[in-house]
């Protein structure tokens, strides 16, 4: 007498994947994308920042000028007081020429950008995730 | 040639593009309600509200998406949250049957002719893990990292409920399935 399981095979590892990846038919989109944008939040108004900065950096430079024109009082005094000025750049120049000043420069320029690379990530195409 | 995921989403990230957005429901509503469907064993309503919480909240988190995963998987894993949480509400609010998601009755000792028939039969005869990690990993085509990561489950772990989930599926369908 024959096994009862005789005419059955197991199929295998190969036979089964395919089975379980064969494609299902999509899920109708219409109803259920309407459903969800119309479920969405009221837009949002998104300011452009540009002229907001350009603001800020215009109201900086002027307000820079008038402390400035308040300090000094006169181009009388602006003149007087060019040898000082041009004696204290001579010695910036002086500390820029120190090897150990240029290190410690580059240093805390490279944090700082580093810095801001983390709160503003550069979008380069090389960057780009891997989205499909 | 349709945008990718990664030039819609960051449509959306900078001028709140809703036609972006649209797009990027079309593409994935049926991976996402699939999902949750096989979630909540068939229970169509149920997955669908699920599904559209789902979008809601990933639009709300959008600004956050940096592309560390795929915007499908991120998907996923955003409605596995929300369905791991309405599964706690209904467990607490309303008896299992009551909910429609009552536990599969065990597969018909008939032989089904049709072999999608026989493959969702023997699914359901599987433990929920076996089933989900084998829904993850076939029908949705995720990698055994990504299901790990999805369900916070070690990669071991997710080889293991693929490997036992296969091999049971061989048994049941070689049982199901005579060869004529």
């Amino acid at each position: 007498m024959e096994p009862a399981d005789m005419n059955h095979s197991a199929p295998d590892d190969a036979q089964i994947e395919i089975l379980l990846r064969k494609p299902l038919a999509p899920l109708s989109a219409d109803d259920f994308t309407a459903r969800v944008l119309a479920a969405l939040p009221p837009a949002r108004s998104m300011p452009d920042p540009a002229p907001r900065r350009m603001i800020f950096v215009g109201a900086g430079a002027i307000a820079g000028v008038a402390f400035a024109g308040v300090r000094l009082g006169s181009w009388s005094k602006v003149a007087q007081e060019w040898p000082t000025l041009q004696a204290a750049f001579a010695q910036l120049a002086i500390a820029f020429g120190d090897q150990q000043m240029l290190l410690g420069l580059a240093i805390t320029s490279a944090s700082l950008l580093g810095a801001l690379l983390l709160t503003h990530p550069l979008r380069l195409p090389l960057s780009f995730p891997r989205w499909h | 040639m349709s945008p990718s995921d990664g030039e819609l989403v960051a449509r959306v990230q900078a001028s709140d593009d809703r036609a972006a957005f649209g797009q990027l429901v079309v593409r994935h509503q049926s991976a996402v309600r699939r999902f949750l469907r096989h979630l909540a064993r068939g229970n169509h309503a149920i997955a669908d509200d699920l599904a559209q919480e789902t979008f809601l909240h990933a639009y709300r988190q959008l600004h956050g998406f940096r592309g560390a995963a795929d915007f499908s998987t991120w998907l996923l894993g955003i409605a596995h949250n929300h369905w791991r949480n309405a599964w706690r509400r209904i467990r607490r609010e309303t008896p299992l049957d009551e909910a429609g998601m009552a536990e599969p009755a065990a597969a018909p000792a008939v032989h089904q002719s049709d072999l999608r028939q026989d493959l969702d039969t023997a699914l359901r005869q599987l433990s929920a893990e076996e089933q989900l990690a084998l829904h993850l990993g076939f029908q949705q085509g995720l990698s055994h990292g990504e299901i790990a990561a999805l369900l916070d489950w070690p990669v071991g772990t997710v080889k293991t409920h693929l490997a036992r989930g296969k091999e049971k599926l061989r048994h049941l369908l070689a049982a199901w399935n005579p060869q004529t």
